[in-house]
């Protein structure tokens, strides 16, 4: 007789099967996340993004795969679903030229990047290596504070100002190529506000606050992957009269 | 031969002047007291020279200058001057034409001694002529008195008299002139008298008229276009009181209209064409039972109509990378005027936060579908339709609304010219099925009556036949354009062209024109796809926005992707000709050399027969022509033989100059009479013309060529000649004191 499987054994294999990104089926049309790889520290929020596919399928209208795609720069074309996260709490190693090419033939095409900080309140040293990594992608666009009339802020939910596990900072920070935005950068680690573990604890306390807080943050995420996908939708000619009128109320 | 005099200004009113005098006078007195103990002689003279000095300055106090004109014989020639606009064709009746009746009066002015230089003017001035016109033909340009006459009284100088036949039709600046402003243009051209003979008949009796029309010549597609006619109604008792406007034989409008205590009343019309090109319409008022001249009860205008942005109604009903692909295209696309409604939320997605809060509706950026207002009151505002995977029929509330608003796509397809472009996807595949709705008929690929399966695999596409030279895939490239996921089981409606299909023989993409309108249906939701392969495969990714700029285009009737081309030229020298280029291409857009084919002009409005110039195609399947009409009108030009006379809209065309010209007709003796009056000449009616009658600058007289102003006060020689006056009245009181 073999040796028999004990029952979890079983569950812990069954779900490892689910939600590796080894196991993830063929490429389909879905929305799907890609974290890019660039040996920075991402690991620590994997399950983050599960959790908001999670809760953009619970939610939204859009057809997502709830696993994750983990890219090096040499896979960005292969990308279908180019809403690229860098995420990470040390500086990034400087990327060559032809990287930083193959980063922007994928952002002019409709992609996005959203580089998200975990480190702590007054360490630069990933937010100045983000720059540097822009500059050299997008030599002629500069980093601005992004409005809070951005449609990011009202792509789904109505939001005022971005949240985080952490507070270091009440914007984002984004470039933009004509009315397009095409990379944000979030200072407040949001995605660490989302990770959980497999039974839905959450990994990390809030900073300030607690659930709604944590629940902003979900809500920037979904609007971030509104945005990607409807770009500047909300600004049409219907919508600002009654956002208008929804936020003085 | 010149002349001179001296003229003064007065320095104000008349007591001012009456006061400066009596203070002159005064002085001039107290100047001669004052001599009173000099010598005779010497008072005399001393006293002449102050009254001189005084009189001297009175006067340069009044600005004096002294004026000299140059005169010359007057000369002896007379200029004679003919209209031949384009009303100058209406023969009134008659079997001479106006020009003709105008050009044959020109004999009375042989026993006319002086000598006599010829014009033709419509909007320019045509000579001097050397001899009798030999354009026998008018000009179809339209009347310009003002400019024609300045030209003429501008290149000469030496006429003692204008004799001018017209109809007195103006359409230029003269007829808005008030009289100062025209006394004065007369004044400044140095006008000699212009003798105005009115050729053709008025109306007499009951009369109805469309009197006027105003509206632009160039409009766009669905905006709104104005047209106002002045109707004028003259000896009536019961004035019309409704106005048609129509195209071809459709009314387009009926408007009420007042006629005033004038005779004149104003109608506006408003509506939204549909398609481009040029467009005949014409007005209509219902004639008098007793009016002989029922002609003028009607007037056309042609207007283009061209399209300056497409304006497009894209819903999807799912948010997908598809739809970030076909809304960045959109973005970039300055000539799309969008309007988008994407479903972000179901009645399935739960608005529940990690907090475990309820999130309510206010804290959201959600508008309702605004069904009413998109479908009922804007939808033929629209160019093109765009239903990307989405299952309407699930969508709209209840099957009644789902019908009806189905049924108005319809009618928007197939009579409003509409274009809908359909693109499959899952949603639309697991929903209830279009085929089951109003909408079925309209489709080229019908999807089956159940739910459809939607595998995601990948599929090759293969260009049909059609598909090969079809312009809708001029930038698609079937070996890297693959399709992940397409509807299967889908059926070709029977007049839909199939451009792709699988290998599989699934329908991928086809077109079908219903009624006035095109529809194209995309089986698959990835042509996002295509854009993200052609960059990383180094290209531009331009192709992928070519393909929905070409296939906006082909839905909206872009004449750059009718199967055949054709261009009309027409140029202003040659009024009455016309130069067609063609381009002949069969239904599948295969250029059709050495064809044979005949190109037709048809009047509009004329029971004349057509015509026609036959042709045969090069060996890449075009040709050109040149016609000629015999007469100013509206013509409409066609291809004779089916099928191409069915794969060609044809055009409508106005030949022979200016339509204006065309459009009234009605001879204006009021502005003859003006121009006569102001510039001292005589006006007469064609028929009472005699040539004795002409007014003219008598021979006798002299003309003035120059007239040179010297202003004394400015002279330069005025103060020294003041100052050697009073030198020497100093010099005679001093020697005769020291004496």
């Amino acid at each position: 007789m073999g040796c028999p499987l004990k029952r979890r054994t079983f569950v812990s294999l069954l779900s490892w099967a689910a939600l590796s990104p080894a196991f993830s089926s063929e490429q389909d049309l879905r929305f799907r996340f890609t974290m890019l790889d660039i040996n920075n520290n991402w690991q620590p929020r994997q399950r983050s993004l599960r959790k908001l596919a999670f809760e953009i399928q619970n939610r939204c209208n859009i057809p997502i795969d709830p696993e994750f795609d983990v890219v090096k720069f040499d896979g960005l074309y292969k990308a279908n679903s180019p809403f690229l996260i860098v995420t990470g709490d040390k500086a990034l190693p400087e990327v060559s030229l032809e990287q930083a090419n193959l980063l922007r033939s994928t952002l002019r095409s409709g992609g996005f990047l959203l580089f998200d900080d975990q480190s702590e309140s007054g360490d630069q040293a990933f937010y100045q290596s983000c720059l540097a990594l822009m500059k050299k992608a997008f030599p002629e666009l500069s980093v601005n504070i992004i409005p809070n009339d951005h449609s990011m802020y009202q792509s789904y939910y109505l939001l005022k100002e971005p949240r985080g596990r952490l507070n270091k900072t009440t914007y984002l920070e984004g470039w933009s190529q004509g009315i397009r935005t095409i990379a944000a950068f979030s200072h407040n680690d949001m995605l660490g506000a989302m990770e959980a573990d497999r039974i839905g604890n959450w990994t990390y306390n809030m900073e300030i606050g607690g659930g709604f807080r944590r629940e902003l943050c979900f809500r920037l995420g979904i609007n971030m992957t509104y945005y990607v996908l409807t770009v500047n939708y909300k600004k049409d000619r219907a919508f600002p009269p009654v956002i208008e009128r929804r936020r003085r109320q | 031969m010149a002349f001179a005099n001296l003229e003064f200004q007065p320095i104000g009113p008349m007591w001012l002047e009456i006061m400066l005098a009596a203070g002159v006078l005064v002085v001039f007195s107290f100047a001669v007291w004052a001599t009173r103990y000099q010598p005779r002689n010497v008072r005399l003279a001393v006293s002449l020279l102050r009254g001189l000095i005084l009189l001297c300055m009175f006067a340069l106090v009044h600005q004096p200058s002294w004026v000299r004109k140059i005169t010359r014989q007057q000369e002896t020639k007379v200029g004679l001057v003919t209209d031949r606009s384009g009303s100058m064709q209406s023969a009134d009746g008659d079997s001479k034409t106006r020009y003709q009746r105008a050009t044959h009066a020109h004999d009375k002015l042989a026993d006319l001694e002086l000598e006599i230089e010829r014009y033709e003017f419509d909007q320019i001035t045509y000579g001097p002529l050397q001899h009798e016109s030999k354009l026998t033909e008018v000009s179809g340009n339209k009347t310009d008195f003002y400019q024609a006459f300045t030209q003429l009284l501008n290149q000469t100088e030496d006429l003692a008299a204008v004799v001018a036949f017209s109809d007195g039709h103006d359409l230029g600046r003269f007829t808005s002139m008030d009289l100062a402003e025209t006394k004065a243009w007369l004044n400044r051209l140095n006008a000699p008298p212009i003798n105005t003979v009115l050729v053709g008949d008025t109306q007499k009796g009951p009369e109805i008229s469309i009197h006027s029309l105003e509206a632009p010549a160039f409009s766009f597609v669905r905006a709104p276009l104005r047209i106002r006619a002045t109707v004028m109604a003259r000896d009536v008792d019961t004035p019309p009181s409704q106005i048609q406007l129509m195209e071809a034989d459709k009314i387009v409008q009926v408007r009420d209209v007042h006629i005033d205590e004038q005779g004149f009343g104003t109608v506006d019309f408003e509506f939204y064409p549909e398609t481009t090109g040029e467009h005949l319409y014409s007005v209509y008022a219902p004639p008098h039972p007793r009016e002989s001249n029922q002609a003028n009860n009607q007037q056309n205008l042609l207007i283009e109509i061209g399209r300056d942005k497409i304006s497009v109604l894209h819903i999807a009903g799912s948010i997908t990378w598809d739809l970030n692909g076909l809304r960045s295209m959109f973005e970039r696309n300055d000539l799309v005027d969008l309007t988008a409604f994407y479903i972000m939320r179901t009645r399935e997605h739960q608005q529940r936060g990690v907090d475990g809060r309820n999130i309510g509706h206010e804290e959201m950026a959600l508008v309702p579908f605004p069904t009413e207002e998109i479908f009922d009151r804007q939808l033929f505002g629209f160019d093109v339709i765009i239903f990307q995977d989405f299952d309407a029929g699930n969508y709209f509330s209840d099957s009644y609304q789902a019908r009806r608003l189905m049924t108005k796509i319809r009618n928007f397809i197939e009579q409003h010219h509409g274009g809908l472009v359909i693109v499959g996807g899952p949603r639309m595949a697991a929903g209830p099925s279009l085929s089951l709705g109003p909408l079925a008929d309209c489709l080229p690929l019908i999807p089956p009556s159940y739910r459809t399966p939607y595998p995601e695999g990948l599929a090759t596409p293969v260009k049909t036949s059609v598909g090969k030279t079809h312009p809708l895939l001029q930038y698609f490239d079937s070996s890297t354009d693959l399709f992940r996921g397409h509807m299967q089981k889908v059926t070709l409606h029977p007049q839909a062209r199939l451009l792709l299909e699988s290998e599989a023989g699934t329908p991928l993409m086809a077109t079908l024109e219903k009624g006035t309108g095109r529809v194209v249906f995309l089986n698959t939701s990835s042509s996002f796809e295509w854009l993200r392969r052609d960059i990383a495969q180094g290209r531009t990714g331009d192709d992928y926005y070519a393909f929905w700029n070409n296939l906006l285009a082909w839905a909206t009737h872009d004449p750059a992707l009718q199967q055949i081309q054709m261009t009309a030229t027409k140029t202003t020298e040659r009024p009455l000709d016309l130069d067609v280029d063609i381009l002949l291409r069969d239904r599948n857009f295969v250029p059709q050399p050495h064809t044979e084919i005949t190109l037709q002009l048809t009047p509009i409005g004329y029971e004349t027969e057509s015509i026609e110039a036959p042709l045969v195609t090069s060996a890449r399947g075009d040709a050109q022509a040149k016609m000629k009409v015999p007469e100013p009108g509206y013509y409409e030009l066609s291809l004779k033989e089916k099928p191409w006379s069915e794969l060609v809209r044809s055009q409508i065309l106005f030949l022979g100059g200016s339509q204006d010209e065309f459009r009234n007709q009605e001879p204006v003796a009021e502005t003859l009479e003006r121009l006569a009056n102001l510039s001292g000449g005589r006006f007469t009616r064609l028929d009472d013309f005699r040539v004795d009658q002409l007014k003219m600058h008598d021979a006798s007289e002299k003309q003035i060529v120059e007239i040179r102003r010297l202003k004394l006060r400015n002279w330069i020689w005025s103060l020294p000649i003041l100052m050697m006056m009073a030198g020497l009245e100093w010099y005679l009181r001093r020697s005769s004191q020291l004496a």
